[in-house]
């Protein structure tokens, strides 16, 4: 296959914006597959009632098949027009890399039940930008431009175009059946890579048909197209070649554009797809709406397999039927139109991009509803004010002024008799959308946990769990009441000090678990004065017993930081008690149930706070290892 | 920390101290705990048998205050009690599982001399003279009160605003046939109501429309079944205001819907010149529309 991009002839040049794919850019691969599938349900076979059938598959092709040699050099140039380091040139590059690979991916989407690309539709598809053949009424697409969206999800920017028909007998053309090829790629305008100082257009054709002076390229024919991309049957196929989606699921998100789209056109047996080996039909519909994230369009659906609220609208724009589902609290208040192609085009809140959205909205039952044109000349005025990428209807789109305003207040008219028709048929009383007034309710209480229940009383007596804890019947002391519950016991670990022996910090009152179920210092307290800390406890231990304590500053984890510094001790009761003061840890001898009162010096910055009476107790790490 | 624990270096009152004698205590009580929505409201009220700190208080040298937390959520709030009482609206999503409700008595200024005749000979024999206390010092540590969420009681109002299609923009009717009190309207009028009442215009809507509602709704109370829920709870509300559910509760229903409301204003405004004041609440300015 030879690659001809036809000269500029001292004519423009094409830059690398494209603006007719501008429109598709935004989720490219959803956009893509909207446009084909609309174009094939344009192109239906009237005179065939079977479902146009979509079939979508993943293939490689031989890259010798697609010329890639030649177009690389063809891309080569246009590479070299690009100065700067942007999009395009990584895409350029990237379409290279593509192009030097044996074998090149291709998403193949064929029709069939379709007409196929006759005569003027494969000029117009093939030949010309911004022309629509497209004389069907009813038909989806008006610009000529979603053509353009494939192209968005090529990496080397080539889509083919293969068709099959039957060409009745015309005079001066050949009859019988026509198989047609062609690969069709764009890029930039650039210089023939043959020829120095002579640009080309930015967009070519590859085909094996020899290629005459001053002509238009001709399409492949016949047995000389490659079997990848012959058609079975009479309709049409678009190869685009170098698929790269630009997402990480294409199937799964195919399938949700297509089922959020078409679902009347499936619905109606106008239309089946078969993404890969999975067949999106009438019969699979339910099922894969089932497993489709949330979207609108599944309650479109079933407005238009069950509901039983319709209506026809007439009015100055045309006949419109209109059907509604009301009640479900998940409706989403909001009117769809779709075309008569089964294609959900838009269901936006706003007059100015729908205009059979309605304005009953809050407050009311919950509704959603489905508008169709009746008729082709309806459909064909709503059709001019849909914008290329078909996802709104914008009545600012008509130019001539007169015309829009009209059209305009035609739409209003319209719109105001799609709003009476909800009105009337979503209930009157909307209960789910009440105002509760909280304001009033220990005005007025209606229901609590029981109704007609008095806030007034509603304390320590009925249901509700209340209970007081009582932390300590002694200070420092934690004591779980047994009735009431308390506070879980706390044990603090100091680190080991001395040979063959460890210190540990114990809650002198028993807080540190079953081993200690008796306090050993009883009724502490502690009292500041500026400097001095009077520390008082009447010890539990038996006569003779060393006791080692530490001030704590409470509320510190246990550690010898939070120890407070002690400068020096005396005794203050009992008389002749010896006490030692080593470090910070004060020690003296157990007399069983003495009142013992110290006098601690401690640094004059030493914060105002609480404390704690720690005592140290010395622990055998030999035993403690063995438990 | 639980300041239950800690020995802090001057007299406190609390549960098992005994620093004062056993005859001075600190304790709370729970006068009210409900939820309505998605608030919880707290009703608290304050025992504190000691002269020298109830003094200290109305002095205002010690203020009496109640630490609400929740050890799942982490909340931690503190409410001053006005007088002996405190009223707090807590946000329901801020607590789970259980709250707690400890009361406090601290210092609102540094004290010198610290002390009292309340105090343990102990503490008195140490020191003579007083002490002296920084600001926000703890007098007083009362029992720490818990609470399940899910068993305070949940209240609604008998009575709501419902959308009816049927009813005409600007106007309203009091349904009392169901088992609340429906005040309906037609939905635009309610959602200009909705965005009133998020605008804190909460106080209109007394005059406008509530005390009109509860009038019409004590006029048919005697002829309604008294198995209804508004019925019982305004039965329920009249015994509270003492007032008599006799026959000539028709005749004074308005000065009565007043009475039981708390309204002090009398001049009622009807439903749609209220609407009108503001203008810019009005439906019809957002997008729905070209």
């Amino acid at each position: 296959m030879k690659w001809y991009f036809p000269p500029t002839g001292g004519g423009v040049s094409y830059g690398v914006n494209d603006s007719s794919q501008e429109h598709f850019r935004a989720n490219a691969w959803e956009n893509t597959i909207r446009e084909i599938i609309q174009n094939s349900l344009d192109a239906f076979n009237e005179h065939n009632n079977n479902p146009v059938v979509v079939k979508i598959s993943e293939i490689t092709i031989p890259a010798r098949e697609i010329g890639a040699e030649d177009l690389a050099g063809h891309v080569s140039k246009a590479l070299e027009r690009i100065t700067q380091d942007n999009t395009i040139g990584k895409e350029y590059k990237n379409a290279l890399k593509t192009l030097k690979q044996d074998a090149i991916k291709v998403l193949a989407i064929t029709d069939t039940n379709t007409t196929g690309l006759v005569d003027d539709k494969w000029d117009a598809l093939v030949y010309d930008e911004g022309v629509t053949s497209k004389n069907i009424s009813a038909s989806g697409g008006s610009f000529g431009i979603g053509k353009s969206a494939p192209y968005l999800v090529s990496s080397i920017k080539t889509v083919c175009y293969s068709t099959r028909y039957l060409q009745r007998r015309t005079p001066g053309k050949k009859s019988g059946r026509m198989e047609k090829f062609i690969a069709r790629c764009k890029i930039s305008s650039h210089e023939n890579p043959k020829k120095t100082n002579e640009m080309l257009q930015h967009i070519g054709f590859g085909t094996k048909a020899r290629l005459k002076q001053n002509e238009r390229a001709e399409p492949t024919t016949g047995n000389n197209i490659h079997k990848q991309f012959r058609l079975d049957g009479v309709g049409s196929g678009i190869f685009i070649i170098g698929f790269e989606p630009g997402v990480k699921d294409w199937v799964k998100i195919a399938k949700e554009s297509i089922v959020r789209s078409f679902f009347v056109a499936i619905h109606e047996k106008k239309l089946q797809v078969i993404i890969n080996s999975e067949t999106i039909s009438y019969e699979t519909l339910d099922n894969i709406f089932e497993n489709t994230k949330k979207t609108h369009s599944k309650h479109y659906y079933h407005i238009i397999r069950d509901s039983e609220i319709k209506q026809s609208i007439a009015g100055d724009m045309g006949k419109f039927s209109v059907k509604l589902s009301v009640g479900d609290k998940n409706l989403p208040n909001r009117i769809a139109y779709v075309n008569r192609r089964g294609m959900l085009i838009t269901d936006d809140k706003t007059f100015n991009t729908n205009p059979f959205s309605t304005s009953v909205g809050k407050g009311w039952a919950k509704y959603a509803g489905v508008v169709m044109a009746e008729d082709d000349r309806t459909a064909e005025q709503i059709r001019n004010m849909e914008p290329p990428n078909h996802h709104a209807i914008e009545f600012k789109r008509i130019n001539d002024e007169r015309q829009r305003e009209i059209t305009k207040k035609n739409l209003k008219q319209i719109q105001k008799n799609i709003e009476d028709f909800v009105s009337q048929n979503i209930a009157d009383t909307d209960e789910e959308n009440s105002i509760q007034l909280p304001e009033l309710a220990e005005i007025l209480s209606g229901s609590g946990n029981g109704a007609g229940s008095d806030p007034y009383h509603c304390d320590k007596s009925g249901d509700l769990d209340y209970r007081t804890i009582t932390p300590s019947t002694q200070l420092g002391q934690t004591k779980t009441n047994p009735e009431l519950g308390g506070e879980e016991p706390v044990l603090s670990e100091g680190k080991g000090e001395g040979k063959g022996q460890g210190s540990e910090r114990r809650h002198p009152t028993g807080r540190d678990g079953p081993k200690h179920d008796m306090p050993f210092l009883e009724r502490q307290r502690v009292v500041r004065s500026e400097n001095k800390l009077h520390v008082i406890f009447t010890s539990r231990h038996d006569d003779g017993k060393p006791i080692r304590i530490a001030i704590m500053r409470a509320g510190e984890e246990k550690r010898n930081e939070s120890e407070i510094p002690i400068i020096s001790a005396s005794v203050i009761s009992p008389p002749g008690l010896d006490v030692k003061k080593d470090g910070n840890h004060i020690t003296m001898m157990s007399t069983f149930n003495e009142r013992i009162v110290l006098d601690l010096e401690i640094p004059k910055n030493e914060p105002y706070t609480g404390y704690e009476i720690m005592e140290i107790i010395q622990v055998d790490k030999s035993v403690r290892s063995k438990r | 920390m639980s300041y239950s624990n800690l020995l802090l270096p001057h007299p406190v009152i609390r549960p098992g101290g005994f620093d004062y004698g056993e005859e001075y205590r600190f304790d709370i009580r729970i006068d009210k705990a409900i939820r309505i929505q998605d608030k919880i409201n707290l009703k608290l009220s304050y025992e504190l048998h000691s002269d020298f700190i109830s003094n200290m208080i109305k002095e205002g040298k010690a203020k009496a205050l109640a630490m609400i937390k929740c050890i799942k959520t982490n909340q931690r709030v503190i409410f001053d009690f006005t007088e002996t009482h405190m009223q707090s609206k807590l946000q329901l999503a801020d607590y789970a599982g259980k709250m707690s409700i400890v009361p406090y008595v601290v210092t609102s200024e540094k004290i010198s001399g610290f002390r009292s005749k309340e105090y343990d000979d102990e503490i008195k024999g140490l020191r003579p003279n007083g002490m002296d206390l920084p600001t926000g010092a703890i007098l007083a540590i009362g029992k720490q009160h818990e609470i399940t969420i899910d068993s305070i009681e949940r209240i609604q109002a008998a009575i709501n605003i419902t959308p009816n299609g049927n009813i005409k923009e600007g106007e309203y009717l009091v349904d009392t046939h169901e088992d609340i009190i429906q005040i309906l309207m037609h939905p635009n009028t309610l959602e200009r109501i909705r965005k009133l009442r998020s605008r804190d215009a909460i106080p209109i809507l007394y005059a406008s429309l509530y005390v009109p509602a509860v009038e019409h709704a004590i006029r048919a109370l005697n002829d309604n079944d008294k198995k209804k829920s508004w019925v019982q709870a305004l039965y329920k509300t009249l015994e509270k205001h003492s007032i008599d559910p006799n026959d000539e509760l028709k005749e004074h229903a308005n000065k009565y819907a007043q009475e039981i409301l708390e309204d002090p204003t009398s001049n009622r405004k009807p439903l749609d010149s209220m609407i009108s004041w503001n203008e810019e609440l009005r439906l019809g300015e957002d997008d729905e529309s070209e």
